[in-house]
Formats: C-alpha cells, sequence, structure tokens
C-alpha cells in the first residue's frame, strides 16, 4: 500500500488572519491617507500606543538572559547530533511551551494600555518600526545591524 | 455625530456581508464621480479604543477582499456628506484615481516569522562548539564569580542568533517574494524575530501565496512560528507608489 500525499484538498494553503491589536500599530496609526484638514476624533490613550517598546536586543540584559537560557538549557541531546530533533520531543515534551522563556521580561506588555479589556491575540507586539520597500524583482538587501537603540516615537497627537 | 473616515475605494465597491463600523455603526459609501469614502456615523466625542482601532482595520480588511481600497489612518472624522466629498473626493481626486488604478487587483498581506527560543538556541550552539566549551567551564563556578563571561557568553549567542534569522529571512523571503508584485519589510524587533515583511499580491495568486506560507509554516514548525495576516489594504505600499519609489504603468 503506498501513502500519496494529496495536494489538491487545499493542501497547505492557509487563510491569513485578521489584524490584532499588535498590526494595527504599523498600519492605522502609522500608514494610511491623511487629509489636510481633519478633526481627529478623541483619541484617549493613543499617544501611548506609540511608545517604542522595541525590545533591547543588544543590552547587558539580554546577553545575561541568553547566557542564563543557555546555561539551564539540557544539552545531552544536542552534543549526540545523531537524532536531536526527536530526543527534543520526547525529552521537553516540545519546545514551545518554553520558547518565550528567556526574554519574556523584555516585552512591554501593551495589553491594558487601551482600557484593558484583554482578549486574544497578544503577540509579540512590536510598535511602528520603519519599513523599507524594495520592489521584489530587485530583491535582497542586507538588514540594517540591529540596533539597541530603544526609541521613543513622536506622539501622534496633533 | 460626525462621520469617522475608514478609507477610499471604488464607487461601485460592493458592501462586505456583515461588516459593522466603529461602536457597531451602519458602514455607507459617500461618493463623488467613481470614487467613494466608506464611512459610518459615531458620537464627536467617542473615545478609541481598542475596539475602535480593530473596527476600523476589520472594515478595510473586510473590503480589501473584493475591492481595491486605500486605507485612511485612524482618527479622521468630518462632519457630513459634503465635507467628506470637498475635503477628500474633490481636493485629492486625481491622486486618488491613480493610486486606485495602480493598485487595482492587488491587496497586502503580511508575515511574520519568529523562532522558537529554544531549537534556536541549540542550533547556535550546535554551530559554535566553542560557547557550548564556555559554558561547561563555567559551570564549576557560582554565577556572580563569571558575570563578565556571562555577558560575553550572550553576547556571542545573540549574535549566533542573529546569524541564523538573517539566514532564515532569506529563505523565507525567496520562497514568498518571487509570489507577490513588492515587498515592504519592517526592521525585525524582538529578540527571535525573523522576519517581518508586507507583500503586495495580485488577488488572483492569493491561493498559491497562501499554500505557499502553509507549506512554510508546516515544513518550519518545530523552528519558527509564522504569523499571516490579511487580506489588507495596501498600506506599505502606499508612500512608495506616491512617491513614484513604486509604479508600474
Amino acid at each position: 500500500m503506498t501513502v500519496t500525499q494529496h495536494r489538491g484538498g487545499g493542501g497547505y494553503a492557509t487563510r491569513p488572519n485578521p489584524s490584532g491589536l499588535a498590526d494595527v500599530i504599523d498600519t492605522i496609526l502609522d500608514k494610511g491617507l491623511v487629509i489636510d484638514i481633519y478633526v481627529r476624533v478623541s483619541l484617549v490613550g493613543i499617544e501611548l500606543l506609540t511608545i517604542d517598546a522595541r525590545i533591547v536586543i543588544a543590552s547587558v540584559d539580554t546577553y545575561l538572559r541568553f547566557a542564563e537560557a543557555v546555561n539551564r538549557m539540557d544539552l545531552t541531546e544536542t552534543q549526540t547530533s545523531g537524532i536531536p530533533e526527536l530526543m527534543e520531543d520526547l525529552s521537553s515534551s516540545g519546545a514551545k511551551g518554553k520558547t518565550s522563556g528567556a526574554i519574556e521580561g523584555a516585552k512591554e506588555k501593551l495589553s491594558g494600555i487601551l482600557g484593558g479589556d484583554e482578549e486574544e491575540d497578544e503577540e509579540e507586539k512590536k510598535p511602528a518600526p520603519r519599513k523599507r520597500t524594495s520592489s521584489s524583482k530587485q530583491s535582497s538587501r542586507s538588514r540594517p545591524a540591529r540596533k539597541s537603540t530603544a526609541r521613543q516615537k513622536q506622539s501622534e497627537e496633533s | 455625530m460626525v462621520l469617522h473616515l475608514y478609507g477610499v475605494t471604488t464607487a461601485d465597491a460592493p458592501q462586505p456581508p456583515d461588516l459593522k463600523g466603529r461602536r457597531g455603526g451602519e458602514l455607507r459609501l459617500v461618493s463623488a464621480g467613481d470614487l467613494a469614502v466608506i464611512v459610518s456615523d459615531v458620537d464627536a466625542d467617542t473615545p478609541a479604543g481598542r475596539k475602535d482601532l480593530l473596527a476600523h482595520a476589520h472594515v478595510l480588511e473586510g473590503y480589501a477582499e473584493e475591492s481595491t481600497v486605500l486605507p485612511m489612518q485612524f482618527g479622521i472624522a468630518l462632519p457630513d456628506d459634503g465635507a467628506v466629498r470637498e475635503q477628500v473626493l474633490e481636493k485629492d481626486r486625481e491622486s486618488l484615481e491613480y493610486l486606485l488604478h495602480s493598485f487595482d487587483g492587488l491587496l497586502q498581506v503580511t508575515v511574520q516569522a519568529f523562532h522558537h527560543e529554544e531549537p534556536a538556541l541549540r542550533e547556535v550552539l550546535r554551530r559554535h562548539p566553542q560557547l557550548m566549551a564556555a559554558r561547561e567551564e563555567m559551570r564549576a563556578f557560582p554565577e556572580t564569580a563569571t558575570q563578565a563571561r556571562q555577558v560575553d557568553l550572550g553576547q556571542a549567542v545573540a549574535s549566533g542568533l542573529e546569524e541564523l534569522q538573517e539566514e532564515d529571512r532569506l529563505m523565507l523571503l525567496d520562497r514568498l517574494a518571487p509570489l507577490s508584485r513588492a515587498v515592504a519589510e519592517n526592521d525585525a524587533n524582538g529578540a527571535h524575530e525573523i522576519l517581518h515583511a508586507a507583500f503586495l499580491v495580485e488577488r488572483a495568486e492569493r491561493g498559491a501565496f497562501d499554500e505557499a506560507v502553509g507549506l512554510l509554516r508546516s515544513e518550519n514548525e518545530d523552528r519558527m512560528r509564522l504569523r499571516y495576516v490579511g487580506p489588507q489594504p495596501p498600506y506599505s505600499f502606499l508612500e512608495p507608489m506616491k512617491t513614484g519609489e513604486l509604479s508600474w504603468d
């Protein structure tokens, strides 16, 4: 008996999800048409959103967290380099549960800023970095080195 | 009451079923010629909370399913239909027509990818055995005695992670960019973010893009997590299209 992979019934196709709160920060608050004269509706709390909570990746604090994460990792499987993935699955019951460990503390909670009616979708929140645009034809440009700056964007209030 | 403005579309854009505006408001089009602005009534002093932000985004996404939409930034309100025609449609008609024409048949989707931390760290250690050695060496001492070296170790790990992220970023772009008309990348941020990119995709090619994302997701699920958001109006491509950085006519 042979097993064939069916790509017909949708295959791997996956539908995209609607935006969550993390997404709107660099879409509707950062991009989009504006008009010359307009009345801004009252934006309670919006200025708080624009505080750039990006994670400071190049900091002593982060380094220590990485070091700690590496230190507490059980590496017996890694060294055997044979079937590490399999071993990992068996021994750590899925790495996913732990993945956020080392850096969790560095992330600021966006939740609450907008009134705190907590719900779904809190992902890596990432306020409005600047975009880079390229036509896909002219492909790869190198990405700028990540910077260690914790920046504060200007308030959106006029 | 004022009119909250969501975005500009064509006057014949069908209204997506069951879609509501901020605070459950009814959506309608204020049109002039073949252009229209998507609006709903809202109390002038309604504060903006997270639900309002999401409603604005979701209205635009709802229209983007079938129609070409130019998003307006959140927070623009005008007193009545006349003001909408005058301040938006008539004033900027030429530019709006150009943009609607340029984005005709195109939509944006956004892909974000994040490494799972533990497998990424393992991979870094596998590639750099000297880090593993450093770790073993330090284990003999109390942590307080090795802080400077801990920082060095962490720094080396961080640079190993960046190397891995760059590799995977290129891999992902390599697979997805050819299915799109243009790509706009945000700088990745967060310790494990690999990619954060908006893709401008032809509506007709959307199935192929969906499939490519699904395939990448299943091929890499033990190493990374993919977020896939859309369909969106072409947020990231508006400015480049206006300035001429992007063009295809």
